[in-house]
């Protein structure tokens, strides 16, 4: 998230889905869009059939995405950052960007330092880099001061807590010039960045033909200005490469510079894997978060040791996260209820605290090192979904115990097949599905929608959620009074065992206030009752102790009832359907939908405008915008947080209130997005030849999880792995059903006539697939659909797995992440799934 | 771009529904679906036919002054038929207790319940046949139905190799079934010659039926077989006229009568599996 | 009762199959096997006994020349198919339980507690398209969810759908719904864009028709269906000279027969 987090100020699809239907043309890239969210995709194909919308779909496979395209790039995979960084130059170049945006709504004007040193001057590398990390106070706005520290920097910091932005700097008004001429301005230093990224070089290093690139561009370059929006839709074939998070950036910018952010079919469109991951992100399952992307103290970290130094650290002076003192304090009451008072700092030091690389692979890597005892398993299957999963699934083997609650026996339960002297001792608990149990998803547009249990789940079949809850009070019942057992004794743990409402609420907050009897009304009330007072929002949490809130960003969402079980539409955005946060806010950064001076930019592309006569921000969506705040409001700067911003800044998570085409802070690899290859790859790094792979990323290279070379003729191929619509992730929820098993019943590879000839392969046969870590079979699916592409003079082949087989179900398959490589992006440590070397070969 | 035709390849890519000869399908996926039936429903043709024809050839003999052991056991062909074809269209049935729901309403439009009615008739018909002349004028009316109905069934489907035979099916099961039936007494002993010339007449017929069948562009090599043993041959043989080759010739039209039924079910299966849009 | 119909729309279909998935759930289908095809990403290939709803996916090559809609590329249309619900249906009038009936809303429907399996409808539907079922024995087919209908639902797969391919509604309305879509086609350049819906073939028009790029036969569609009931008389006047011939031959034989038989004892 933290490519969003970073330009935008919040980790979040700045859109709707619904919102596609206004585009005039939208790019989808790094998605099968029609094959994975075959729902949302009707929105596409409403912009297609309805505004004659252009829809271009920019990947190396012919999906059903690109059967629905009016154009298909095909573009070897892992050369993403060239073409969009093309796409940015072309803007530039041809002044395609909306001017009157990007001077007020984005930091092109504001004035960088001078000792910044670009990728273009030092050959790959931005300035700051010491060898093994950034340290990024170069990356700062002129004038701005750091706050000490290289704040998200070190491994252990995590990246998702960074996407606030200003925790770096203190600044007051950075300079600026809106002439953007100055040529340390944002817009000329990002001009000269990008410069290099042609279409000629598109067309060397992506195998697009140039004629094709500048057609496109300028398809997608006109739906920009007052009058149109274009819209950009990507999923896990950005985020899984070792530049996910800059390739994000990238696209931001983009956007930017078109003016298509906070507009009615502009924005960008993240397409989540799977049900409720954007949930997963503002609740996080990440271990470098907590609610409401608010951070995980470090340990050890001079300026974190106390809630005041924590707070100091991480609130910025102006905007949104002015406010984090209350969000911080309202969650520890959440945590800890009355044991959190304010001479114990609400017993922020109860907080675990990060202590290394606790990610998915940097905990699985010390698993097999036997540093880890046991594990909880839940709702993931990685001995089949999961990077580098023979590796995963040899460190099993390494744990004492192993917890799988599931459905069905999944393959990470029975993984032992595999290693029949492993002694893990495995417990499987079956689990309710989501039909058998209420809750809420939070989808992919921050959309939480209450779910209803429509049967009780099967046998001794339980929630994850009753799971946790006995769990939980277990543990609490073994807490000793040891000091480091402080937080557990403190935690309040009273829930009922299915009451998940109850969770909701609480989530949504409440404020404490007198009881009945103490406000003298008389009577003597049991403890607790009464003193919990209903709050609208999070707009009502204070920082003094007095306000209870378990996630800030969705607080709103128990107005009263649970609104996220509302289920009457209306208007263009479907408000009273669901809740998104925050505040329902369907189009996140609305007030770009309005000129500086509060106006519509044009009647076609209205959405949120100042009301003169009401005195208010008006229109089809709830203003992402304080309500009363005139657009020609100059800011109070002796107020801090949102008073401190003026009525034209309408991104109002950043202190400068402004989108971010320039990140000062926050991001581990670089204040701007730069070509790298994938971390294997045939080619040579055309613009940065000493500087192959991203610098920032870990290849975590070890027995199990090798690397094959930098050219490498073992592996001529490029390995490209996805999904298809008939299956689900690792197939734990579909291989195991009839109707769906039945729709793909065998792992096939996809590959060319041409690739089929060279390796004597015929439609159908079985092949070998081969990379560093190891080789898989499957059945020859050989097709057009799949082209050679010419980069520099020479024929690449791609290699299509869908990864959704396994040894266990109704249809099985070998396991296709056992191909992939552990690594991680730097930012959020995701591993890289699309452009593997590899080798195809008749089996 | 590197998308390429697979045409004049030596590899082939997934077969495209356009293939290269532009001969259009998808796939090749047969557009039809293979007739579900097995052994009973040629077998069922077979003494369905020969049973229908002897309950004619019954009246005719009984007419003519024939024999009256003839015209006893071609009663007893024809009961004895009809008794075996029931179980034989029951077993066939993929829900066999389910039957009678055959007779639970009477379309004239379908072959099918047109035929199970005509066997219901004529099962009752010639059963009583066998102690009344009345009943075997109806029995021989229902037999004649019964031996050329089941080309009508075949005819009239969507079965490509059944629909171009429609106009000819009838008339080549119902010589088949005179075949057998005449062919099957001369077995049983009987010299009568009218039963000679009738199996000559059917020979004959068989034979020209072969002609024109093989001038629409013939079938497969089953149905040939069928038809050499049903046409050609036999009419040699009883050109000759020997009791010998008479004898032969009556156990080749038996023989060629059940092949022909067995391999125009299969040749329907056949052409469905390569039936094109 | 509306006299109701499907109209396919293969150009807004993104071969999700959905539809297959929603009929088999609704109308409780089993699997119809685990078989890899190898054929684009058809694994079902063809309606049947177990498949009522079917997505057909047309890989055309480029070389044959066709322009798709991700230009200079090849194209892959996406057609979700189904019983097409014949005014003049082959399985219907062959049926010879009066288990196939038409409902009240224009469908061709198998009653369940009434086909005994004959397989006649199997040889006489010519789209392929009802099946007997191995195991169980009798003959299935889509029954235009007559349940849902009666309950005054949509069919299970139109409302799965989610691109709006699959319409359903009042027949004679979709129809001109289709004769403007097709006509917005063509004004959008898709020149081979067309309705597929016999109603000059005796079938008479289906309850189920399509919109289709090019030769219908590439998505399987013949061009030319004929309802097998239009070989009735050819085949009953066959089958008349058969009989006549088989009756009149008989006569004769023993007639002759018997006066010679005579004539050689005088």
């Amino acid at each position: 998230m933290p490519g969003l987090g970073t330009s935008f100020g919040r980790g979040g699809a700045t859109t709707a889905q619904q919102d596609l239907a206004n585009a005039d043309a939208i790019l989808i890239m790094g998605s099968s869009m029609a094959e994975n969210h075959p729902v949302g995709f009707q929105w596409v194909m409403e912009a297609r059939e309805g505004n004659g919308a252009k829809v271009i779909h920019v990947d190396p496979r012919f999906t059903r995405t690109s059967a629905m395209a009016d154009y298909w790039l095909p573009l070897r995979a892992g050369s993403d950052l060239v073409f969009l960084g093309a796409m940015i130059n072309y803007v530039l170049q041809n002044e395609r960007d909306f001017r009157e945006y990007v001077v007020h709504y984005t930091n092109a004007p504001t004035i960088l330092r001078e000792d910044f040193q670009d990728t273009e001057d030092l050959g790959g590398l931005f300035s700051g880099w010491d060898g093994t990390q950034y340290d990024s106070k170069t990356w700062l706005y002129e004038g701005a001061e750091p706050k000490g520290g290289a704040p998200g920097m070190k491994a252990e910091g995590g990246g998702h807590a960074k996407d606030r932005g200003g925790e770096a700097q203190d600044l007051d008004e950075p300079r600026q010039d809106q002439t953007l001429e100055h040529p340390r301005c944002v817009y000329q230093v990002l001009k000269r960045h990008f410069a290099r990224y042609t279409p000629e070089l598109v067309e060397r290093t992506c195998g697009i033909p140039r004629a094709r690139f500048l057609e496109v561009a300028d398809v997608f370059t006109r739906a920009s200005g007052r009058e149109k929006t274009g819209a950009i839709c990507y999923a896990v074939g950005w985020t899984q490469h070792s530049t996910g998070v800059q390739i994000i950036r990238a696209a931001s910018i983009l956007q930017l510079l078109l003016g298509n952010i906070g507009r009615p079919g502009g924005g960008i469109m993240a397409l989540r894997g799977h049900a409720s991951i954007q949930g997963s992100t503002d609740i996080p399952t990440l271990y470098d978060i907590l609610p409401g992307y608010l951070p995980m103290p470090t340990h050890g970290a001079p300026d974190e040791r106390g809630l005041t130094q924590y707070i100091k650290r991480h609130r910025s002076p102006k905007g949104w996260w002015w406010n984090l003192d209350k969000y911080i304090v309202s969650l520890l009451k959440a945590y800890y209820g009355d044991a959190a008072t304010k001479a114990n700092d609400f017993g922020f030091d109860w907080l675990p605290r990060l202590t290394g690389d606790h990610s998915h692979q940097g905990y699985w890597s010390e698993m097999a090192d036997g540093k880890v005892e046991g594990l909880f398993v839940m709702g993931q299957n990685p001995a089949v979904g999961a990077p580098n999963a023979k590796f995963e699934r040899r460190a099993l083997q390494k744990l004492k115990w192993l917890v799988v609650l599931d459905m069905v026996e999944t393959e990470t339960a029975t993984f032992w097949k595999e290693a029949l002297d492993s002694e893990t001792e495995v417990f499987l608990f079956p689990a309710a599905s989501h039909v058998e149990k209420e809750g809420t998803f939070t989808n992919t547009q921050r959309l939480l929608q209450w779910r209803e249990k429509a049967v009780e789940p099967p046998g001794d079949a339980q929630s994850d959620y009753t799971f946790v809850v006995k769990l939980g009070r277990l543990m609490k019942g073994r807490a000793t009074d040891r000091p480091r057992d402080a937080g557990l004794r403190a935690l309040t743990w009273d829930y009922k065992d299915e009451d998940v409402e109850e969770v909701l609420r609480e989530i949504h907050g409440w404020s404490e206030g007198p009881s009945p009897r103490e406000r003298g009304e008389g009577g003597a009330p049991a403890p607790g009752e009464g003193r919990q007072l209903p709050i609208k929002n999070f707009s009502d949490l204070k920082a003094d102790g007095s306000t209870t809130c378990g996630c800030w960003i969705y607080s709103g969402v128990f107005d009263g009832e649970n609104k996220a079980h509302a289920r009457k539409p209306s208007g263009r955005y479907g408000h009273g359907w669901g809740y998104a946060w925050p505040l329902d806010r369907r189009i996140l950064y609305n007030r770009c939908s309005a000129a500086p001076d509060g106006a519509p930019w044009s009647e076609r592309k209205k959405l949120v405008w100042w009301d003169e006569a009401k005195g208010e921000w008006v229109g089809d969506d709830v203003a992402d915008f304080t309500k009363s705040k005139r657009p020609d409001f100059k800011g109070d700067a002796e107020k801090g947080g949102d008073e401190a911003l003026p009525g034209d800044a309408p991104f109002i998570m950043h202190p400068d209130g402004v989108g971010w085409i320039w990140v000062p802070s926050g991001l581990k690899d670089g204040p701007l997005p730069a070509h790298y290859e994938p971390l294997e790859s045939n080619v040579e790094n055309p613009l940065y030849p000493s500087q192959q792979r991203n610098p920032a990323a870990l290849t975590m290279e070890r027995e199990g999880n090798e690397y094959a070379h930098s050219p490498d003729p073992r592996f001529p191929h490029v390995l490209t792995t996805y999904r298809l619509t008939e299956h689900h992730t690792a197939g734990g929820m579909s291989r195991t059903l009839p109707h769906l098993a039945e729709l793909q019943p065998e792992l096939f590879a996809e590959i060319s006539p041409e690739l089929a000839e060279e390796a004597g392969v015929e439609n159908g046969d079985v092949v070998r697939v081969a990379t560093a870590r190891g080789s898989i079979t499957a059945r020859a699916l050989v097709t057009a659909r799949m082209p050679p592409l010419a980069i520099d003079g020479r024929r690449v082949h791609h290699v299509g797995l869908p990864y959704h087989w396994g040894p266990n179900g109704l249809v099985t398959g070998d396991v296709v992440n056992d191909l992939v490589a552990m690594s991680e992006e730097p930012n959020v440590r995701i591993f890289e799934s699309k452009g593997i070397s590899c080798r195809l070969t008749r089996a | 771009m590197g998308t390429s035709s697979c045409s004049g390849k030596t590899t082939t890519c997934a077969p495209s529904p356009v293939p290269c000869d532009l001969v259009m399908s998808y796939y090749d996926v047969p557009l039809l679906k293979k007739p579900v039936w097995t052994w009973e429903v040629p077998l069922y043709f077979f003494v369905g036919g020969a049973a229908g024809a002897a309950a004619m050839i019954g009246v005719a003999a009984q007419l003519g002054g024939a024999d009256k052991k003839l015209v006893r056991d071609a009663r007893r062909i024809a009961a004895g038929g009809a008794m075996l074809s029931t179980p034989l269209l029951i077993l066939d049935l993929g829900r066999p207790e389910r039957f009678l729901n055959m007779l639970r309403v009477f379309k004239p439009q379908s072959p099918m319940s047109v035929g199970a009615w005509t066997l219901a008739v004529f099962g009752g018909a010639s059963t009583a046949a066998l102690i009344s002349d009345a009943a075997a004028v109806v029995s021989a009316a229902t037999g004649l139905v019964m031996a050329t109905y089941t080309g009508v069934l075949l005819g009239a489907t969507a079965i490509p190799e059944w629909k171009r035979y429609a106009g000819t099916l009838p008339i080549h099961f119902g010589a088949s079934g005179l075949a057998s039936a005449a062919s099957l007494l001369e077995l049983l002993g009987h010299n009568d010659k009218a039963l000679g010339r009738l199996a000559s007449a059917a020979a004959a017929t068989e034979t020209a039926i072969g002609v024109r069948i093989e001038a629409k562009g013939g079938t497969d090599i089953t149905t040939r077989i069928g038809g050499m043993f049903s046409g050609p041959l036999p009419l040699i043989l009883r050109l000759i006229g020997s009791r010998k080759t008479r004898q032969a010739a009556a156990a080749s039209q038996l023989l060629g009568s059940l092949i022909t039924r067995i391999a125009w079910v299969e040749a329907g299966k056949k052409s469905a599996n390569r039936s094109k849009p | 009762m509306t006299v109701t119909g499907f109209f396919t729309d293969s150009t807004l279909c993104i071969g999700c199959k959905a539809c297959e998935v929603a009929c088999k759930e609704w109308n409780g289908v089993p699997d119809d096997g685990f078989r890899w095809s190898g054929k684009s990403y058809d694994n079902t290939l063809a309606l049947g006994h177990s498949t009522w709803r079917h997505v057909k996916f047309v890989e055309r090559d480029p070389a044959v020349g066709r322009g798709g809609n991700a230009a200079e590329a090849m194209t892959w249309e996406f057609s979700s198919d189904v019983c097409k619900h014949c005014e003049h249906a082959g399985c219907l009038e062959a049926c010879p339980t009066g288990s196939i009936i038409r409902t009240e809303f224009g469908g061709v429907y198998v009653q369940p507690d009434i086909c005994n399996g004959c397989g006649y409808c199997v040889v006489t539907c010519p789209f392929g398209v009802i099946d007997r079922r191995p195991d169980d024995g009798r003959a299935f087919k889509c029954t235009f969810c007559y349940d849902r209908q009666k309950a005054g639902l949509q069919p299970a797969c139109a409302t799965a759908c989610p691109t709006g391919s699959i319409l359903f509604g009042d027949l004679a309305q979709l129809e001109r719904y289709a004769d403007e879509r097709i006509a917005r086609l063509h004004a959008f350049g898709m020149t081979d864009a067309r309705l597929w819906n016999p109603k000059e073939t005796s079938v008479g028009g289906t309850h189920a028709f399509f919109l289709v790029r090019g030769d219908a036969r590439s998505y399987n569609l013949p061009e030319k269906p004929e309802v097998p009931a239009v070989l009735l008389k050819k085949a009953w006047s066959a089958a008349a000279v058969g009989a006549a011939a088989i009756a009149i031959a008989s006569l004769v034989a023993f007639g002759i027969g018997h006066r010679a038989q005579g004539t050689g004892h005088r």
